[in-house]
């Protein structure tokens, strides 16, 4: 492990063990917030897959129910019947905040309330399967708009929890190692130097005393 | 030909119904349906189609089926046209193809969408005039019905943005005026059948708009007022027993039992539409048994709408890969 | 009060019965062969095969014709008016006027009963040509009352 390019003094090493002791300090709260967001994060992938799942089984319903429809009606009465919308919706989104990841939050309002203003066309040519149809897919729609919802937030999450990773994983592999080496390098050049000094003190005291009691 | 006040001559169809019945062979039967259901592959469904005169060249989308349909349609039409000594009664079952372009314009123009495709061709006003005329608010070439009711709608859609109260206006002045010409050409074969045509169409209204929970003046506003059973009194029947019996004696009985049942929640609003289709096609029936006269070339032109419907439902079932069985469920009788 | 005399004599009166014969059996043979044959073209546009079996058909009015013919000549060959001999009174120009209009009246109405029925068959062989013996006995049926009519004109006019 290479160690950082610093001169061994004593101010640097007061220095670096103050970094060290943040980089571990970081490190911890860190991974304290990895492991709080994978938990969010199962939690929403959980609920997703329901969600998921459950979406698809209705879009089934809803294309199977279409499939019928625009075998019954040829398709330019279909197609004209569904030409111009009864029901609009406006969507309006805000945000949430989960462990400091902004996820957004998706709300619609319908311009009617009345769940039976979906049917834009007449009764006369149109076959019944195609309510079933259109029923189907409004019925979904809240669901769709809430997968949505999810499948952003889990993304989101997702992108979090690598950044926080990689994150944790340059201060755990690289960067507290990197200090660590430099402190021992230090420490130990610093004690070389003692070491040194202190020898040096011996001789000059072993020559002293050689020239003054003529040893 | 100019008939007198009373009824139809018979003498005046001994063509056309000879033709027809020649005609009729190649329709496509109960029993042809079924083989095209239970076909092993699309090739041999394709080979059936081309024994009724269609194409032989096997689609390979639901699309190219459209397409078939289509043409066939228009050549349903010039073919009749040709044979028909009395136009009037063809006129009838083309009504419907005006006030459809209508509403495709009124509602393409109102939404900005692309709506080119949706016109089809086979109405009493050729597509480029009708739009012409649409956009000029000229209606020099309508019909006066067409005319009030494409000008009623046109206000409707502009005031309410509610495509669904343009298209009641629509479909109720369309059944009115094909009853009008119906009751023209003095045929009570094919007065029977409008009248027909306008109960079963009630029929489906009601059990569709209560299904969604609508109230009395929704159903006031869709129901259409010439058929042999009052909508004042399906709108004052809430009961589905009551509904039930509303129908008993007229030929829809089958239909409103099944429309009672919907309403119960007992079946699939898919039935109904079925068994009125099937009342229909039994009313039609009737012509089978007329030597010669404007019935067989009545049901003759219905049996063939009906059997595009009959070769798109099986066709699209083959292409979603559905069972035989499944295809076969939904397929409404047969004229032949 | 010459023409009065013209009308209720003998030759004219049976003259007469012999075109009345002929002329209604025959027209109403023209009608029903007109109309089967309004239905044999419908039938042929569509199936040119079947140009026999409808022909057969188309026919079969056609027969009232021929006995109205038939018995216009003997009408005519029994006042002798081939032999440019004309001797008959007015009684009995009267009773070839008589003898005459069974086939002339039943020859009309069967003729055009008969092609409808004709144009009726056609229908069936339309859609079941291996019905066509079957569908040619309903118009045949009606053949029946021609044939009576014509027995009962020919007994008539054997007896004057």
């Amino acid at each position: 492990m290479a160690r950082l390019a610093v001169n061994p003094t004593r101010m640097e090493l007061t220095n670096l063990k103050k970094r060290i002791k943040t980089a571990r300090r970081g490190h911890k709260l860190l991974k304290d917030k990895r492991d709080e967001l994978m938990k969010q994060f199962l939690e929403i992938v959980r609920e997703n897959q329901k969600l998921r799942l459950k979406v698809e089984e209705s879009l089934m319903r809803a294309h199977a129910s279409f499939t019928v429809a625009s075998a019954v009606m040829s398709p330019e009465l279909l197609e004209e019947a569904l030409l111009y919308p009864k029901q609009s919706v406006t969507l309006d989104m805000d945000f949430k905040n989960i462990m400091s990841v902004n996820v957004p939050r998706y709300q619609f309002i319908t311009k009617s309330n009345d769940p039976s203003e979906i049917y834009p066309y007449g009764f006369a040519m149109t076959s019944g399967e195609l309510d079933d149809a259109l029923y189907a897919l409004s019925d979904t729609l809240m669901d769709m708009l809430k997968l949505a919802e999810i499948e952003k937030s889990a993304q989101l999450l997702a992108q979090e929890i690598e950044k926080t990773r990689r994150r944790v994983n340059a201060l755990e592999y690289v960067m507290i190692p990197q200090l660590a080496e430099t402190i021992k390098y230090i420490t130990m050049k610093l004690d070389e130097n003692e070491r040194g000094n202190t020898t040096r003190l011996m001789k000059v005291k072993d020559m002293m005393l050689k020239q003054a009691h003529g040893y | 030909m100019k008939y007198g006040e009373g009824s139809i001559q018979d003498i005046d169809y001994l063509y056309s119904t000879a033709r027809l019945r020649s005609l009729e062979r190649g329709l496509l039967s109960h029993d042809r349906m079924d083989r095209m259901c239970d076909a092993k592959n699309l090739e041999d469904a394709v080979k059936v189609l081309a024994e009724c005169g269609y194409d032989d060249t096997v689609p390979v989308n639901p699309g190219q089926v459209d397409e078939l349909l289509a043409e066939a349609r228009n050549e349903l039409f010039k073919l009749v046209e040709s044979i028909a000594p009395d136009l009037d009664i063809v006129d009838v079952f083309k009504v419907k193809y005006d006030y459809h372009n209508v509403k495709t314009f009124l509602k393409g123009e109102h939404g900005g969408e692309n709506y080119q495709a949706l016109f089809i061709p086979c109405g009493r006003v050729p597509v480029e005039v009708l739009c012409e005329n649409l956009r000029e608010n000229s209606y020099k070439d309508f019909s006066s019905s067409l005319r009030r009711a494409a000008e009623e709608a046109k206000e409707v859609l502009g005031r309410t943005n509610d495509p669904q109260l343009a298209d009641f206006v629509l479909d109720n002045a369309c059944y009115k005026e094909m009853l009008a010409l119906a009751q023209q050409t003095n045929s009570k074969f094919l007065v029977g059948y409008v009248k027909l045509l306008i109960d079963s169409a009630n029929l489906r209204a009601v059990v569709r708009s209560r299904r969604m929970g609508k109230d009395a003046d929704f159903l006031r506003l869709c129901l259409i007022p010439d058929g042999t059973i009052s909508p004042a009194a399906l709108i004052s029947e809430m009961n589905p027993d009551a509904f039930e019996a509303l129908y008993n004696s007229s030929p829809l009985a089958a239909a409103g039992v099944t429309g009672a049942a919907v309403l119960r929640g007992e079946a699939r609003l898919t039935s109904v539409d079925l068994k009125c289709d099937d009342a229909l096609t039994e009313y039609l029936k009737k012509a089978k048994y007329v030597a010669f006269g404007e019935q067989p070339l009545i049901a003759f032109l219905v049996a063939k709408e009906n059997e595009f419907t009959a070769v798109r439902t099986i066709m699209a079932g083959r292409f979603a890969g559905l069972s035989p069985d499944m295809i076969k469920e939904r397929l409404r009788d047969s004229y032949v | 009060m010459e023409w009065l005399n013209a009308i209720f004599s003998g030759p004219f009166l049976a003259i007469l019965g012999a075109a009345l014969a002929a002329g209604c059996a025959g027209a109403g043979s023209a009608r029903g062969v007109g109309v089967a044959g309004e239905a044999a073209a419908g039938v042929l546009t569509e199936d040119p095969g079947k140009f026999g079996q409808t022909l057969l058909l188309q026919a079969l009015p056609g027969t009232q014709g021929i006995y109205g013919l038939l018995v216009a000549f003997l009408i005519m060959n029994n006042i002798g008016l081939f032999g440019g001999n004309v001797n008959v009174t007015t009684s009995q120009g009267f009773m070839y006027l008589a003898a005459s209009l069974p086939i002339a009246i039943a020859g009309y109405f069967s003729g055009i009963a008969q092609g409808r029925a004709s144009a009726a068959s056609m229908g069936v062989i339309a859609k079941k040509p291996e019905e066509l013996a079957k569908s040619m006995l309903y118009p045949a049926m009606v053949e029946t009352y021609a044939v009576l009519a014509l027995l009962v004109s020919i007994l008539m006019l054997t007896n004057v």
